[in-house]
């Protein structure tokens, strides 16, 4: 029986919990929200996740980039015009010396509205389209953040790299530890995660869900 | 779905960026402005629904809003001159006069665009800014928004100066408008002024009838005589009620003046 501290995810935006069956973990993820496939013309809803070297990753990937290194700090999905609002992602196995890193960026209010104003262009290989970093959604904001598919419009605009920079490095980051059948659910509307160095953890395999909303 | 009013709104904010980047004494400036008003009346359209973007001579256009697309056929949006069209029937300070004049830019721009003449020459700012300024403001605070959203901070304060000073103007004509027509009644014979009043009386009775738009009695602020402020409903407050009697409090946009003696 699979139990998601729902009141720990709506106050913190994360909670881990516990899922040794694949299937019982997607039922409950559907009951979330609409599941959708992470890949492109793919209709899988779980994406497995392992450790690639740059040569023989998705050219559109993070691990193209950086391949066994740290992934820098990104939101999920962030070429879609309506990225996931929760990333699940669960070990089968014991990972060692290469955690998750979940981020809540601190903003302060000139940051918002400078985040808000300035306009980015996106282009994921999923149509180009303008935005920002920080949307407003509904009286609130949602974060949309990965450099290696966003780049300023124009030159006013690239200011927001930097306080995005600087929101991530005062914020009090989270790593998560991977015990076997550990699963984590965070609101990528609201935190950013990277993966740490994974050059000792080539066996590294995590399995990831998205939940539009 | 391209026609999202967020995708629209940040894609009008880097055409205005673009704008105000230009020099403004060439043609590029007022260029990129009518391509950045053309973005943000569309934006303006998809802030109420994306749909009112759809062309609606062919049923795909509307299906594509709600996310059935056809990548054989692409989906086509309504002209600019609809879209200008529908917002002067959503946007109450939207009238045929900011039509008129966002048309005149948009048939500009396609001189500009379609053809050999250079039609933005000889078309200073002083000529449209302040209007172009007025019209995007009335279209950014539709959708709750603020012209520093959409300029830079230098930028919106220079807009929002030339907008206030373009309403001063507005105050001040009216102002001379009142004191030469009250000048020019009272410099008439006493016996005159009484024919004319009750000549004012009669055009005010006439006019009642022919009014179809809100109005509301007023007295001539240059001879005194009866008159008539017309106004277009801009608003509905919440129902009041008082001793067994509901009442609807009104908000109106005034249009014009009508008074017997004076235009």
């Amino acid at each position: 029986m699979i139990k998601i501290n729902h009141i720990e995810l709506e106050q913190n935006y994360w909670t881990v919990f516990q899922a040794d069956n694949l299937n019982d973990l997607l039922t409950i993820a559907q009951r979330i929200g609409e599941v959708i496939p992470s890949r492109k013309n793919s209709n899988d809803l779980i994406d497995t996740l392992t450790i690639k070297s740059k040569n023989a990753a998705n050219p559109k990937s993070l691990s193209a980039l950086y391949g066994d290194k740290d992934f820098p700090f990104h939101t999920d999905g962030a070429y879609l015009t309506e990225p996931p609002k929760y990333v699940i992602l669960r070990s089968p196995k014991l990972i060692r010396n290469c955690p998750t890193i979940i981020c809540k960026p601190i903003f302060t209010t000139a940051d918002k509205k400078n985040l808000m104003k300035n306009v980015w262009l996106v282009n994921g290989g999923r149509g180009k389209f303008y935005t920002s970093m920080l949307e407003e959604n509904n009286n609130d904001y949602r974060i949309r953040f990965d450099l290696n598919c966003m780049r300023p419009a124009l030159a006013d605009f690239k200011s927001s790299a930097d306080i995005m920079a600087s929101a991530i490095s005062i914020s009090d980051n989270q790593e998560i530890n991977w015990n076997a059948n550990q699963c984590i659910i965070f609101n990528n509307w609201k935190l950013l995660h990277s993966r740490a160095d994974a050059t000792n953890s080539s066996d590294r395999i995590l399995e990831r869900i998205w939940i539009k909303n | 779905m391209d026609w999202k009013h967020d995708l629209l709104w940040n894609k009008s904010k880097v055409n205005a960026y673009t704008a105000h980047q230009q020099d403004k004494t060439t043609h590029f400036f007022p260029l990129w402005c009518s391509i950045a008003l053309e973005t943000l009346s569309r934006a303006t359209l998809a802030f109420v629904h994306p749909s009112l973007l759809a062309d609606p001579t062919k049923g795909s256009n509307i299906l594509y809003v709600f996310g059935f697309y056809n990548e054989k056929e692409p989906a086509k949006s309504v002209p600019i001159k609809t879209v200008f069209d529908r917002l002067t029937k959503i946007i109450v300070p939207f009238t045929m006069k900011e039509y008129d004049i966002c048309m005149n830019f948009m048939e500009r721009r396609n001189r500009e665009l379609h053809s050999g003449g250079a039609a933005f020459e000889d078309y200073p700012p002083k000529v449209w800014l302040a209007d172009f300024y007025r019209i995007c403001n009335i279209l950014i605070t539709f959708q709750k928004k603020e012209m520093k959203d959409w300029l830079s901070d230098d930028d919106a304060k220079i807009a929002l100066e030339m907008i206030k000073k373009d309403y001063n103007k507005i105050k001040a004509t009216v102002k001379k408008l009142i004191t030469t027509h009250k000048d020019d009644f009272y410099r008439k014979p006493k016996a005159d002024q009484k024919t004319l009043r009750a000549k004012a009386e009669k055009s005010h009775l006439f006019a009642l009838h022919s009014i179809r738009v809100y109005s509301s009695h007023i007295l001539c602020p240059a001879c005194k005589s009866k008159a008539l402020s017309a106004d277009r409903l801009q608003g509905l407050t919440n129902h009041i009620l008082k001793v067994r009697k509901l009442l609807d409090k009104f908000q109106y946009f005034q249009q014009s003046f009508i008074v017997g003696l004076v235009n």
